[in-house]
């Protein structure tokens, strides 16, 4: 490789990398498109089954002039953003609880254990008939599949923490509430981040699966209702969507996360 | 001479699944103002958990600890919140205490220009040497005032080179602020070069073997590395050799 010189060079040469990667991963999802599309058209893959991208887009400008597609948007981002706030607050105050508690923890252990081994969606139906089939039961199903993960990891993380840098807060006579704002929550917050990001996930497939069970509107009920009626542009719309929404969230949390390491960790940007 | 903290016939045993472990066994000393005593022992014998007792950190199973004054601790890593500047590193004893007034803050700048850092104050621990956050460290403990220094093996951590030099600059700055000092080491060398009196301990249960006076004949020019130039050094190492090989194996 060639000797990198100066710094300009450097910066140079990591940008081009950047966009190298970046156009590849555009690429790719063309190259994926217009060989489907191709494949279609030449009939050796059944459009019945598959459908095809123009057939896909045709439909999806169609739900869009009508207005019908934003409808669905909202109330599935909704119901998600929901399970996801909730999901995520509750098992960060419980976890904080059982770093706090460590009776309470070990005597909760074993519960947690068996909660996060069940499969969640099977129970999907016994709580949206507790919580009702609205919209409450469908966050319901989102927020059971986050909270049990974020209760344990963030539990486990929490409880290991550098025991040094506590003993070194009790010096200065830190009382518990103290370590735990000073140094447990600050120095976890890449942690939280990692939670979030996989909590997005969860709370999308809790949304999906209350949508499919229960729902008259939403991308999963689209989705659904695409398969009963054997449309399969209407059901590979919804997952594109549904790729597309989980893909922007999970960018805005990307933002949020480089913000953060960039205006921690380095004088170049002084925090107020 | 005032005594800052004592140790009267201090005994230690911990509990725990496995039995009781006496760890500390009839533990007495003095420590003076102005004045570092070095403690040295064999590895699991006991040494941190006098610097816990005289801190409070754990309580004495049997015998009494006196203590005029306040204690600060230091530790082997310098444990720096990454995600906390030096200047907010630095501050953070106060915003425990909550005594984070002007007086204080004044006080914090004072040290932070004393001892060079105010280019450094808004860097963050990564992107300082190992010296200087240790350095970082101990003006953390400084801030809030403390009469006695507790330091746990606090230069373990650096690389031979520069834990000469952290030695020399951590002991001009607690002779310059007037502290008195405590320190642990398994350094023979770091005990002699630092303190007045090196304290010797046993294998567990800890007893003490031998209280040494250091003394050298350098009056006031004194610092860790002319004392390893100075005669005196020699006999004091072998002395303390010594004592710590009748017991220590490995
Ligand atoms: N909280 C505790 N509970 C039970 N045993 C403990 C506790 N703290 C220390 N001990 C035991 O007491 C003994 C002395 O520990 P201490 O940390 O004081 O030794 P040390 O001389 O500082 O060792 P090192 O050279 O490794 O730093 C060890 O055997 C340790 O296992
Ligand atoms: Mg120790």
């Amino acid at each position: 490789m060639k000797q990198i010189e100066s710094i300009e060079q450097f910066k140079k040469i990591k940008k081009r990398r950047k966009v190298l990667i970046l156009l590849s991963q555009i690429g790719l999802t063309i190259l994926f498109l217009v060989a489907w599309e191709l494949l279609a058209n030449l009939n050796i893959i059944n459009v019945f089954l598959v459908s095809k991208p123009s057939d896909i887009f045709k439909l999806f400008i169609k739900y869009i002039q009508s207005g019908e597609l934003f409808g669905h948007i909202k109330i599935s981002v909704y119901e998600t953003l929901l399970g996801l706030i909730i999901g995520t607050f509750l098992g960060l105050i419980i976890g904080v609880l059982l770093w706090w508690n460590e009776t309470i923890a070990k005597i909760l252990d074993p519960f947690l254990v068996v909660l996060n081994a069940l499969p969640k969606t099977a129970l999907a139906p016994i709580l949206i008939i507790w919580a009702g089939t609205g919209i409450k039961g469908i966050v319901l199903v989102a927020v059971s599949l986050s909270i049990v993960v974020t209760i344990m990891s963030s539990y486990n993380y929490f409880v290991s923490v550098d025991k040094e840098q506590i003993k070194m807060l009790k010096t200065m006579g830190a009382s518990k509430f103290q370590i735990l704002t000073k140094l447990i929550l600050p120095s976890n917050i890449p942690n939280i981040i990692n939670i979030i990001k996989i909590n997005i996930g969860m709370s999308w497939v809790g949304v999906i699966v209350g949508e499919f069970l229960v729902s008259r509107e939403g991308i999963g009920y689209l989705v659904v209702y695409g398969g009963q009626v054997f449309k399969l542009d209407l059901v590979m719309m919804g997952v594109f969507i549904l790729g597309i929404l989980a893909l922007i969230m999970y960018l805005v949390l990307n933002a949020i996360e480089k913000y953060y390491r960039y205006t921690k960790y380095s004088k170049k940007s002084h925090k107020s | 001479m005032k005594s800052l903290l004592t140790f009267n016939n201090v005994s230690k045993s911990f509990f725990t699944e496995t039995g009781k472990t006496d760890v500390l066994s009839k533990i007495s000393f003095t420590l003076h103002d102005d004045e570092i005593i070095a403690v040295i022992g064999p590895s699991g014998c006991g040494k941190s958990t006098i610097l816990n007792l005289a801190s409070a950190l754990e309580n004495q199973t049997s015998g009494e600890i006196k203590k005029d004054g306040k204690i600060g601790y230091m530790f082997q890593r310098d444990n720096l919140f990454m995600w906390r500047n030096v200047l907010d590193n630095i501050k953070l004893g106060l915003e425990i205490s909550k005594t984070l007034n002007k007086e204080n803050l004044d006080y914090i700048h004072s040290l932070i220009n004393k001892y060079g850092l105010q280019d450094f104050a808004k860097y963050y621990p990564n992107e300082l040497s190992g010296g200087m956050r240790q350095r970082v460290a101990l003006i953390r403990t400084l801030a809030l005032k403390p009469d006695v220094l507790l330091l746990d093996e606090p230069f373990s951590a650096l690389d031979y080179q520069t834990r000469l030099f952290v030695l020399d600059d951590v002991y001009k700055i607690i002779k310059s602020e007037g502290k008195s000092a405590i320190i642990v080491t398994h350094d023979i060398s770091e005990a002699i070069s630092v303190a007045d009196r090196v304290i010797v301990l046993s294998n567990r249960p800890c007893k003490i073997k031998k209280i040494l006076d250091i003394k050298f004949d350098l009056e006031n020019k004194r610092t860790p590395t002319a004392t390893r130039n100075a005669k005196e050094f020699q006999q004091y190492f072998d002395l303390i050799y010594k004592e710590l090989n009748a017991y220590e194996t490995d």
